[in-house]
Parts: C-alpha cells; sequence; structure tokens
C-alpha cells in the first residue's frame, strides 16, 4: 500500500514536470519573441531615415559630380570613366561598412525592470536591426544619388552631341 | 519705545521662514525619488517600482528597481551598466556618444522654460488660452522641418501640463500630460507623468504612466547607492556600441 501510494505520488509529479516544461518554454521564447520584436521595432524608429539616406545620396552622388568635372580636365575619358565608377563603387562599400560600423545605444529606460534574458536579446537584435535599417537606407539614397546623377550626365552627353 | 511682546515669536517665524526658503531655493545637487511605472504595450501591462537617485555634479544617474526584479542600473556619460544582485550577472555598453539619463532627462525638461524647445530652434508660432490653460504652439527649425513636427504646450500657473509632439506630416507621434506639481529646490516637478506615444494611424503604441513620491532633495548623507559599482566577483559582459 506505501508502495502504491508513493508510486502515485511520482506518476503524479512526474505528470507535473512533463507538462509544465513545454508551458515554461513557450512562455521563454514568447518572452525572446517579444524582446526581439520591440528591439527591432525601436531600432526601426530610432535610425534616421533621411540622415543615412542623404548620407548615400551625397556621397555617391557628390563623387559621381566631382570626378566628372575632373573628367572635362582631362582628355582620357575611357580611363577616367573606369576610375569614376572604380571610385564610386569604393566610396559606396565604405559607406555601406560605416551603416555597418556606427552604433547607437538604445534608451536606458527602455531597459528597466527588465531580465537579464530580456536585455541580452534585445540589445543583440536592436544592434542587428538598426546595422541592417542604417545600411539599407544608406544603400538606397547611394543608388538614387547613382541614378540621378548618371541621368544627369547622359542628358548633359545627349545635349553635347546633338 | 515699546517692544511688542510677541517679537521674539515673529523673529523666530521670519528666521525659519527665511531659512526654508533659502533650503528650498538651494541649487540641486542629489534628488532621490521612489518611482512605480506602469506601461502597457501590446495589449500587457507591466508595472515596475523602485527608487531613482541622482547626482547633479558627477551627472550620475542610478536607479534601483525593486518590482517585478531586482536590478540596479547606472548611468553615466557614456557607460549604461546594468546589474542583477540575485543573478550576480552584470552588462556594461560604451557608447560613442552620451547616453540619455533615464527618467530624468524628462524631470529636468518638464522644468526648463518652453520645455527646452527654444534652445533647439523651436520658434513660437502662436499662442491661445483655453480655460486658464496658455497653449502654445512652436514650430520646428527650418533646417530640420522634414523630420520635426510642430510641438504644443499647455501651461497653468507657470507650470507644464502637456506637451504634445506631431510628426512633419501634422499627425500626433506623443502626448504628454504632468500633474500633482511638487517644489523641489526651485523648481516645481510633475510627480505624475502620463504619456503616450502614437503610431501611423493614430493608434496607440505605448502608454505609460509613472507617479514619483517621497522626494528628497540634497540630503547631507546621500544614499551610498549613488556610488554603487558592480562587485569585482561579478563577470560582465561587456559591449561597445
Amino acid at each position: 500500500m506505501k508502495i502504491c501510494l508513493t508510486f502515485h505520488v511520482s506518476v503524479l509529479l512526474i505528470a507535473g514536470l512533463t507538462l509544465s516544461t513545454p508551458v515554461s518554454f513557450s512562455q521563454q521564447n514568447s518572452g525572446i519573441t517579444e524582446a526581439k520584436l520591440t528591439a527591432e521595432r525601436d531600432a526601426r524608429t530610432d535610425v534616421s531615415k533621411a540622415r543615412w539616406f542623404g548620407g548615400g545620396f551625397l556621397v555617391t552622388g557628390g563623387t559621381l559630380l566631382i570626378l566628372r568635372i575632373l573628367a572635362e580636365a582631362e582628355s582620357d575619358t575611357e580611363n577616367l570613366a573606369l576610375a569614376i565608377s572604380g571610385s564610386s563603387c569604393l566610396l559606396h562599400g565604405g559607406g555601406l561598412a560605416a551603416a555597418f560600423m556606427y552604433e547607437s545605444v538604445p534608451q536606458p529606460s527602455r531597459l528597466v525592470g527588465k531580465s537579464v534574458e530580456y536585455v541580452s536579446f534585445y540589445t543583440d537584435a536592436y544592434r542587428t536591426e538598426s546595422r541592417r535599417s542604417r545600411a539599407l537606407w544608406g544603400a538606397a539614397g547611394s543608388l538614387s544619388g547613382c541614378l540621378v546623377m548618371s541621368g544627369i550626365l547622359l542628358i548633359e552627353e545627349a545635349l553635347t552631341i546633338d | 519705545m515699546r517692544t511688542p511682546k510677541n517679537l521674539p515669536f515673529l523673529t523666530i517665524f521670519l528666521i525659519t521662514l527665511f531659512f526654508a526658503n533659502v533650503l528650498y531655493a538651494a541649487p540641486l545637487k542629489t534628488l532621490s525619488l521612489n518611482f512605480t511605472r506602469e506601461l502597457t504595450e501590446n495589449n500587457k501591462t507591466e508595472h515596475i517600482a523602485g527608487t531613482l537617485h541622482y547626482d547633479v555634479k558627477s551627472a550620475r544617474v542610478v536607479v534601483e528597481v525593486t518590482e517585478p526584479l531586482k536590478q540596479i542600473m547606472i548611468v553615466k556619460d557614456k557607460v549604461l551598466e546594468i546589474y542583477y544582485p540575485t543573478e550576480k550577472q552584470a552588462f556594461r555598453f560604451i557608447s560613442e556618444g552620451r547616453i540619455p539619463l533615464p527618467f530624468i532627462e524628462s524631470i529636468i525638461q518638464s522644468t526648463q522654460a518652453e520645455y527646452g524647445l527654444t534652445a533647439i530652434g523651436y520658434t513660437l508660432n502662436k499662442h491661445d488660452v483655453v480655460d486658464k490653460v496658455l497653449y502654445t504652439h512652436w514650430s520646428p527649425p527650418e533646417k530640420a522641418k522634414d523630420k520635426l513636427g510642430t510641438v504644443i504646450l499647455g501651461m497653468h500657473n507657470d507650470r507644464i501640463i502637456l506637451a504634445e509632439i506631431k510628426n512633419p506630416e501634422g499627425y500626433i507621434i506623443g502626448r504628454s500630460r504632468y500633474a500633482n506639481h511638487s517644489r523641489i529646490g526651485i523648481n516645481y516637478i510633475p510627480m505624475t507623468v502620463i504619456s503616450s506615444t502614437y503610431g501611423a494611424k493614430s493608434e496607440v503604441l505605448q502608454h505609460e504612466q509613472i507617479v514619483y513620491s517621497s522626494p528628497q532633495v540634497n540630503v547631507e548623507a546621500p544614499n551610498p547607492i549613488l556610488n554603487f559599482t558592480i562587485p569585482e566577483s561579478v563577470e560582465v559582459k561587456e559591449t561597445k556600441w
């Protein structure tokens, strides 16, 4: 009888543990997901889209413009066209690297009263998303600058031929 | 000439009044406030309680959280440290720029003339008075008009009671209400701050209510927590931002 009672208690305990484990896992997962989603949203809000887009636009567009002016002064246009594209690509790459290297710290008030796990996942996700967002907007600005300047140069060339 | 009978009493009363005024008018050196914060986000409300300590001279803020967990947050210049006394774990974030001081920045901002808007280039556009509340409308500086919108401030008895922030398209993105002002040092500090942030479709993203209590100003023996440092035995996860 005594063995039977111990057995029953053990079964109940094991059943309780088995049932409670997925619940605690799912709670932990929901906490991680929440931290990640909140961090991504905060990072997207904090990154100055206009600044990174404008920066990318100015770097590429400005480089193309300066090198175009320099090309006018030289006669070897073919080599200079290559130099223009090369330098532009190099600067574009440099801009993207800057976007990845530059860091912005999340506001401390967002981490007040949060658990160790939340802070860990939040800061990791915030860093990743803010880098991605900066690089995305920088690249969009750079591409736009390149397109706009190329368009201007094409129109200018067409007018010169005419 | 006869001396009034109650002259000694009158003298003591006046001296007390004078010193009380001097004490209140003294510049702020240290400030401690208990706080409770209720944050509602994604249909979930979290309750946080603790004490906020601020050392003006060293521009150091220590936030001691007691609920829902034990946490000590230290912010000074470019370093943010978070320590968990129960778990014996810690984080240190070193930033390239200055880290905003939690809670304190908004308290300081609420005591500044025009909410500190003129200092950052905002200009007064128009004003009106409704139910004894002076509403002032502030326009952002020309060069930042694509990023910043107008700000509306509500003042009652020279104390800020409302700040409404709009985006460049004119939609409200944040609204803060300040109530229960208490005289601390030479300023009136709102002891209740209710803030809401809004999304693109004017939906409430976040609702926050902070209630401050038991203010302690320029205490002779400041709370030792103001000089708190993470114990050396604790391994700190350090990140450079």
